[in-house]
């Protein structure tokens, strides 16, 4: 159809709304209730239009284009409905934009600059709001708030947990949460952005600059799989707050407080900051070529004494591309074979037949092109809350979710059927699944009905592999059943990983029994877990907090113990580093560093240095190509080193088949005693996130209880739990119960340096009585 | 007179059952239930009846029925009882002399647009007394088999459900209502989509109001022409008038549409305070102010009062005499939109309170000959650009106040005081 707009004519679609055309068309028209995203309410009338044959204007927010409709947003009709409309808000509205950090960026000064009167006519008492700590990441100043109602939306459609709603009504209506200090969702910080006024700002970068002297520089989050693209905006070469970067395809317009608040972990009081090494059981500070020239005589020492079989060299794969590719070369051009980044992982009897690099199996958008969607030993929004939008937007278009974790799984969305299993059920219930033979009796027959009456290989469905399953004692035994069931169902076969660049670090080969591309290797080099285990005599750890990053913590220290050098490069000082550490090279963080990750559906995303490193800082690439370099190899610049890398996976084909064949029927696992694992807590999953001051102050990043199953729960008396981990004693008195945990199960919610976390990540425990 | 919505207010025990089955009760419903009437039979009917919405904007009622898709998705039908409108009061004395009206009334309509579930929303007040009038004659209704599942064995199910509101006048707006029933916090919905294609629970809805669906039964039994024909002096059927203010005595009065202001007046016995008319409300207090002389020439039916510069809206007639402040009068109007604006629209939210404050102020004596044009221009700024109609309710008295008043207003602030005694 055709629509005239200030009397030239543009075409337009039945069911437009007039103010999509505008957009379109770069015509402005004023807005604060308008969000492309979010539902249409038309209530703050800024954007009344002069259409012809009306009366009066009308909101072109809400307004639906006819065919030879005639708008004007330029005649006087237009104008002062438009300066009413500003009239009205600012009589209410706090002048105090001098100290206000929306100032610069507020939509409200910027209409007001252009229809704002120079005088106002209002000579009543001005409307105060008491304002409330609702959350450590949220200021309020709800007297500048102008009931655009964006955030009450943002939370009703797209978070799906209403945090903010209207109390009162008139003039007294106000934004306001139920309970204090009750903004604690994965995805709070998006209402900051969507708030067009200083009512709702970012708590950390309170005060700490004006915008216009901010300057921009784009990142990918180093927090998840998904890869969300962030602005993060510095001044003076530091970054003081992060924005979402506009990616329909990954995060839309949205980001989890994860990414917006994350970034302050690289600014904690244990950076490492001088290379180090030991003389004399003491650690001291040295200059980085003396540190580099030893650690290089101790590995070619190790080379001419063929002992590189003693040799562990781990790395983390939080690590960018770059550093994940030149850690493989450089440590087997020495002769290294023991590589691996599966610190996490316990069992590794599937490596063999797995895919050379797991994706999610479909890209993040095609999520709503499923009927069914099967989450297994995953919680969306704890693990990924970035994703919760989307599976939010799914469920809107009728796919449905199944959640099966080890602890009945609390979603944003509404899965269909969520159940908590231990690990020794899991296996049980799937193989039920596919052959119907064993029925597991701790399950409702309802449930089952439900699986078997949606789930058919004639939908489309899609497995999605969560990370908690990699730190399974069995691991290869689920994957081995799902694999089963994935096929008996025709289903798509994804993952969802650990850290930001995990598929990278199987792409790259940064693996015992795998080159780049999935080359084999000539000879095959201990896992990550076996590393630790045989307590190795040479350990490199790139990137890895000891204390953390482990499948067992406990073991790793008994290795660091017993063995005669122990390199870190490291961004963090932390305890174990400090106590065993024979050598230690500071290295950049995501942000001080050119660097790239593949996210989860395959999209290799590069991003340039956000912030320069403090002076004895050097970034982890550098460093590693400095030790190729003196060996004799080419000097990579950042660009050849990148180039490499993407020539050899550009012709790597995402879309291969995630599925995979186990070549052998694993033996089944048999549980003895209480079945213990660790949660994977939003605010624990790497090392920048567990140092972010901010994240750490909110409800989920203070959980340290040791959660005990109901029947645990009730038939234990006493005031504190004791029990047996391996030969280890523990005792606690932090604990309580938690209904969604299954039968005979205790679960650790944390793992920080100092928390509870002891021992194996998974296992058996036994408590005393 | 023939009554219609009043026909059992006289009689012994008008709310039982007994009461309105020797009134013909249920009559019209068991018309349709054995002769099969068609829907859309049901609807002509209505449509050539010239039956009005009685709720306020005298909306063709049959034209609103005849806009349900016909379709098999669930529809709704909503009864609105929420009479809230200052002046009002008729609804409040159907629901407790004459609710098995109300209840047939429904179900014919639910029947008519094909809704198997119709809410009867009761303003929050009602709880004491109409609220349980009507749950007893509703549950009357269920024993005699005309509400429910398979009702009088026809296969039919029409469930009505009584819901209790908590105190909000925008709660009355349609779509508020539809928001409120659906548990959500009432505020008015942007139109379109229409409630007759996407209203209650995103269905299908039709909402009227309380005294428009009890007229609906006796449309149906007795046929159009004799409804229609009930009307005088051009006016069409019968109206509710709620007779308040300065008269001697007030009440509702059920006459036909046409009837001249001057009869009302005097069946509600003439002016109070020995007093001579003055002003008059004609329509619940968001319609515009008449003059007294005026509205002693006008009849009351749609047209007449829209002569007058005003509206028929909910009925409600407020009677001002000489001695009434048209100063307080105004401001005490300006405070109910003020404290009743949902707050959703900024213009309503923001001006209804500015009205107010500014009026406050000339009462206090502070006032300014500059705020009796400053309230004119933010009452121009609201009107015409809220969502819903409580915006232009707040506006336009305030504008006919002054138009017809001004001098009374410009005397209060010259001389701090009000020009009337008392
Ligand atoms: C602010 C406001 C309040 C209203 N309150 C009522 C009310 O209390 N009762 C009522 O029947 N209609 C009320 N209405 C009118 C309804 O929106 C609607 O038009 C009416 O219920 C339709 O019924 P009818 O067509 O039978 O009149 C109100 C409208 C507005 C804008
Ligand atoms: S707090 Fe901000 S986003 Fe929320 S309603 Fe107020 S102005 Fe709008
Ligand atoms: S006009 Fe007033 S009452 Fe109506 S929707 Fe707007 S703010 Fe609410
Ligand atoms: S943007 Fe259209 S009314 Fe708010």
């Amino acid at each position: 159809m055709e629509i005239f707009i200030n009397n030239k004519s543009y075409t337009a679609e039945d069911g437009e709304t007039i103010i999509q055309i505008a957009d379109k068309f770069d015509i402005h028209i004023p807005r604060f209730c308008y969000h492309k995203h979010l539902s249409i309410v038309a209530n703050c009338r800024m954007c009344l239009v002069d259409i012809e044959g009306f009366k009066f204007a009308q909101p072109a927010c809400s307004t639906l284009v006819q065919d030879g409709m005639k708008i004007s947003t330029q005649s006087a009709k237009t104008k002062n409905a438009q300066k009413s409309t500003m009239e009205f808000l600012l009589i209410n509205h706090p002048l105090d934009c001098p100290i206000c950090d929306q100032g610069g960026e507020c939509e409200l000064q910027d209409v007001s600059l252009e229809y704002g009167d120079d005088h106002s006519n209002y000579m009543q008492f001005k409307r105060v709001v008491v304002d409330r700590d609702v959350s450590p990441l949220i200021s309020t100043d709800m007297t500048r708030c102008i009931h655009c109602s964006r955030c009450v939306r943002f939370g009703e459609e797209v978070a799906a947990t209403k945090e903010l709603g209207l109390l009162d009504r008139g003039e007294n209506m106000k934004i306001d949460s139920f309970i204090e200090k009750n903004i604690d969702s994965e995805l709070s910080g998006n209402m900051i952005d969507l708030c067009p006024v200083g009512a709702l700002n970012n708590k950390p970068y309170r005060y700490s600059a004006r915008t216009w002297d901010l300057s921009q520089k784009k990142g990918i989050s180093p927090h998840d799989c998904i890869g969300s693209n962030i602005f993060y905006h510095i001044y003076n070469n530091k970054i003081v707050r992060a924005v979402p970067a506009e990616n329909e395809n990954i995060n839309q317009t949205w980001l989890s407080d994860r990414d917006r608040f994350g970034y302050e972990g690289i600014y904690a009081e244990d950076r490492c900051k001088r290379p180090m090494i030991k003389k004399n059981e003491k650690l001291l500070t040295c200059d980085w070529d003396t540190a580099i020239k030893t650690l290089n005589q101790n590995l070619n020492t190790l080379k001419n004494e063929k002992k590189l079989d003693s040799l562990g060299c781990l790395i983390s794969p939080q690590s960018t591309c770059e550093e994940l590719y030149l850690f493989q070369k450089v440590f087997r051009e020495f002769g290294a074979n023991n590589i691996d980044h599966r610190t996490i992982e316990k069992d590794f009897d599937y490596q063999q037949d797995y895919p050379v690099m797991p994706t999610l199996g479909c890209d993040i958008k095609d999520l709503e092109a499923y009927d069914n969607v099967i989450l297994v030993g995953v919680n969306i929004k704890k693990e990924f809350p970035i994703l919760s939008v989307r599976m939010i937007q799914a469920q809107n278009k009728k796919t449905q979710f199944f959640s099966i974790n080890f602890q009945s799984s609390n979603e944003d969305f509404n899965p269909a059927i969520s159940l908590a299993l231990r690990n020794d059920q899991l296996r049980e219930f799937l193989d039920y699944l596919s052959n119907k033979t064993n029925k597991p009796n701790y399950i409702e027959e309802k449930m089952f009905h439900y699986i078997f009456k949606y789930i058919k290989s004639n939908k489309k469905n899609l497995i999605v592999i969560g990370p908690s399953i990699g730190q399974l004692p069995n691991q290869t035994e689920i994957l081995y059943s799902l694999n089963q069931y994935s096929k008996k169902i025709n289903a798509d076969f994804g993952y969802l990983t650990e850290h930001c660049n995990n598929t990278a670090s199987w792409l790259l080969g940064v693996l015992p029994h795998r080159l780049p591309l999935g080359k084999r290797v000539d000879k095959e080099g201990l896992n990550a877990y076996q590393m630790i285990e045989k307590k190795l005599s040479n350990y490199i750890f790139y990137n890895l907090e000891p204390e953390c990053d482990f499948w067992n913590n406990d073991l790793v220290e008994d290795a660091l113990k017993t063995s005669k050098m122990n390199v870190f490069f490291s961004s963090f000082m932390t305890p174990f580093i400090a106590k065993y550490a024979d050598i230690v090279l500071p290295i950049s963080t995501f942000a001080e560093t050119h660097g790239s990750f593949i996210n989860i559906e395959g999209s290799y995303q590069a991003y340039k240095q956000i912030i320069r490193p403090k002076k004895e800082i050097k970034l982890g690439w550098e460093v590693l190509n400095n030790l190729l370099f003196i060996n004799g190899a080419n000097n990579y610049t950042f660009d050849t080193l990148q180039n490499e890398i993407k020539n050899n996976i550009q012709d790597f084909d995402v879309t291969t088949n995630n599925n995979f064949k186990l070549s052998n029927q694993p033996l089944k696992y048999i549980q003895k005693d209480i079945f213990k694992f660790t949660l994977r807590n939003t605010y624990n999953t790497d090392q920048i996130v567990r140092r972010s001051k901010s994240l750490q102050q909110t409800r989920t990043g203070k959980l340290k209880n040791i959660l005990l199953s109901n029947d645990l729960f009730s038939s234990h008396k006493k005031g504190y739990l004791e029990f047996i981990d391996k030969d280890k004693n523990i005792k606690s008195e932090l604990y309580n119960s938690d209904q969604s945990l299954p039968h005979n199960t205790i679960a650790y919610q944390s793992y920080k340096i100092g928390d509870a976390f002891v021992g194996a990540r998974t296992g058996t425990v036994k408590i005393k009585s | 007179m023939t009554l219609i919505c009043t026909e059992t207010y006289s009689k012994q025990e008008p709310a039982s059952l007994e009461t309105y089955l020797t009134l013909e009760g249920y009559q019209a419903w068991q018309k349709i239930l054995n002769n099969k009437i068609s829907k859309s039979e049901i609807i002509n009917q209505i449509k050539e009846s010239g039956l009005r919405g009685k709720g306020g904007a005298g909306f063709l009622t049959g034209l609103k029925w005849s806009f349900i898709p016909i379709s098999d998705e669930q529809k709704y039908l909503v009864c609105n009882s929420d009479e809230s409108e200052p002046g009002t009061c008729k609804d409040r004395d159907i629901l407790r002399y004459n609710p098995h009206a109300i209840i047939e009334g429904m179900l014919i309509a639910s029947y008519a647009i094909g809704a198997s579930v119709a809410y009867n929303y009761l303003r929050g007040e009602f709880l004491d007394e109409q609220w349980k009038v009507f749950n007893k004659a509703l549950e009357e209704a269920y024993q005699k088999g005309y509400v429910g599942n398979n009702i009088l064995s026809t296969g039919l199910t029409i469930n009505i459900f009584p819901v209790l509101g908590a105190g909000a006048y925008i709660v009355g707006e349609e779509t508020a209502m539809l928001e409120a029933i659906e548990g959500k916090r009432g505020m008015p919905r942007i139109k379109p989509p229409f409630p007759a294609i996407k209203g209650l629970f995103a269905k299908p809805t039709i909402i009227n109001n309380t005294e428009t669906l009890a007229t609906v039964p006796k449309i149906i039994l007795k046929g159009a022409e004799w409804y229609k024909s009930l009307g005088i002096n051009n006016g069409e059927g019968v109206k509710i008038f709620c007779m308040s203010g300065s008269v001697q005595k007030p009440n509702n009065f059920e006459v036909p549409l046409g009837t001249p202001f001057s009869n009302l007046l005097e069946m509600s016995g003439g002016v109070s305070n020995n007093s001579k008319l003055k002003a008059v409300i004609p329509g619940g207090s968001s319609v515009p102010v008449v003059k007294g002389e005026l509205m002693l020439d006008t009849n009351m039916d749609y047209d007449s009062i829209l002569k007058a510069n005003s509206m028929l809206g909910s009925g409600g007639v407020i009677v001002m005499d000489e001695t009434i402040c048209m100063v307080k009068v105004l401001q005490r109007i300006s405070r109910f939109y003020y404290g009743e604006s949902c707050g959703q629209c900024t213009p309503c939210r923001e001006g209804t309170g500015w009205l107010y404050k500014i009026l406050t102020n000339i009462i206090d004596g502070n006032g300014t000959i500059n705020d009796l044009h400053e309230l004119e221009r933010i009452a121009g700024l609201i009107e015409g650009h809220c969502i819903c109609a409580l915006g232009d309710a707040a506006a336009l008295p305030v504008k006919s106040f002054l138009n017809n008043f001004w001098d009374e207003f410009e005397y209060y602030i010259d001389n701090k005081k009000s020009m009337v005694v008392g």
